[in-house]
């Protein structure tokens, strides 16, 4: 019967996403909803925010998968999922100050704390179990706000968050299913193909952006899935790729800000529309930059690098959710 | 060969967690001080804070040197 839900919402995530976003393409395009594509010739445009096609294809399924489960957990992950969808599409229709999307987020938070779809544990690889009772809630607010902003910051070039996001659910899926969490399991799974739906027409040359709506959609769920599924530790490793471009922006910044308003670019662009690391001393670290730092490369080919960089980490984290059934 | 010290980087974020979790599961959590469960608390809790600001250090120090290196002219 699990198989058979499973298969049921994740062929909702999948095909509602396949088949509407060419419909909401056209749609954006015909309402002007397009953004400058700025690694392309000819000041290409391309249509955004995809978000509500996102979160439509994750609540069409996580509805589905709730009246078949009737579980809490599900709920929490898809209110969580919403409210930071939301966030992301204010932030999409306007341009907020780099604090807007941090602080916001702390509200995604509370169905997980409010529907108690937690337990005060952390279930660790090697060493055992804390409790940590008065902590953890802290933990949850902080882990669904680092955990979306990061998945959103690493929306920096085509295919990349949709492609970032399938491949890190891997580790979170096997891991669920290991720990006999059969219906978390089942809302990973959608999150895996509602990425991957969206990555056929996310991936180079884009024919739309997730915008904010959709990272932060993600990023959302993918960190309230690891909560209500106990998998906190599998989920930080299999996103360090995200973590470290992060780390990387924040160490050169010294300050919590939006990459726009930041004046030095880490990646300049050639005229044969090729990337290139910058070579100023103030230009902030980042993922895209540390790639670059051999000589320039396409867009297409930074993407597959940070893709299988994701790969690399997915594969470490399948390794720890082994390691978690070893206790020394 | 691109990837190299991103891989490398993953692979010391990773030893790093595994590393704190022994320090602070196996050796600081059993840790009892004689000045009563609050001390003991706070005692623990600078601790952890303490190996959060080294790891951070740590990782900090690894990137600029790669940065130094690699990428400032």
């Amino acid at each position: 019967m699990n198989l058979v839900f499973a298969a049921i919402v994740s062929a909702i995530s999948f095909l509602v996403t396949y088949f509407l976003a060419p419909p909401f393409i056209s749609y954006l395009q015909k309402h002007g909803m397009t953004v400058k594509d700025y690694h392309k010739p000819n000041d290409a445009q391309v249509p955004r925010p995809g978000g509500p096609i996102i979160m439509l294809s994750i609540a069409a399924a996580e509805i589905t998968l709730f009246f078949l489960t009737m579980s809490n957990g599900i709920l929490a992950i898809l209110f969580c999922t919403l409210i930071a969808f939301f966030i992301g599409y204010i932030d999409d229709r306007r341009v907020m100050p780099g604090y807007f999307k941090p602080l916001a987020l702390i509200i995604a938070a509370l169905p997980i704390v409010l529907l108690g779809t937690y337990d005060f544990y952390l279930d660790f690889p090697l060493f055992g179990i804390a409790r940590i009772p008065l902590l953890y809630i802290g933990l949850i607010f902080a882990m669904i706000t680092v955990i979306g902003n990061t998945v959103n910051s690493i929306d920096v070039l085509n295919g990349v968050v949709s492609g970032f996001i399938a491949i890190a659910s891997i580790p979170l899926i096997v891991a669920l299913f290991m720990n006999g969490k059969f219906e978390v399991a089942t809302g990973a799974l959608l999150l895996f193909f509602s990425a991957l739906a969206f990555y056929k027409y996310h991936k180079f040359p884009s024919k739309i952006f997730p915008g904010d709506s959709g990272a932060l959609a993600w990023g959302a769920m993918y960190g309230a899935i690891a909560i209500v599924g106990e998998v906190e530790f599998v989920a930080i490793i299999a996103l360090l790729p995200a973590i470290i471009n992060s780390f990387l922006f924040l160490a050169s910044v010294k300050r919590v800000a939006e990459h726009r308003t930041v004046k030095a670019r880490p990646v300049t662009l050639l005229d044969d529309y090729r990337l290139m690391a910058s070579k100023e001393r103030d230009a902030p670290a980042t993922l895209v930059r540390m790639i670059l730092a051999n000589g320039s490369m396409s867009e297409n080919d930074v993407a597959k690098s940070i893709l299988k960089l994701t790969a690399f980490s997915a594969g470490m984290a399948i390794l720890t959710a082994f390691l978690m059934r070893v206790v020394i | 060969m691109r990837l190299g010290f991103l891989a490398s980087y993953i692979v010391i974020m990773w030893a790093l967690l595994i590393g704190g979790t022994f320090i602070l599961l196996k050796i600081v959590a059993p840790m009892q001080l004689e000045a009563g469960e609050f001390a003991t608390s706070i005692f623990k809790g600078a601790i952890a804070l303490a190996m959060v600001a080294i790891w951070l250090a740590i990782l900090v120090a690894i990137k600029n040197f790669y940065v130094r290196r690699k990428l400032v002219s």
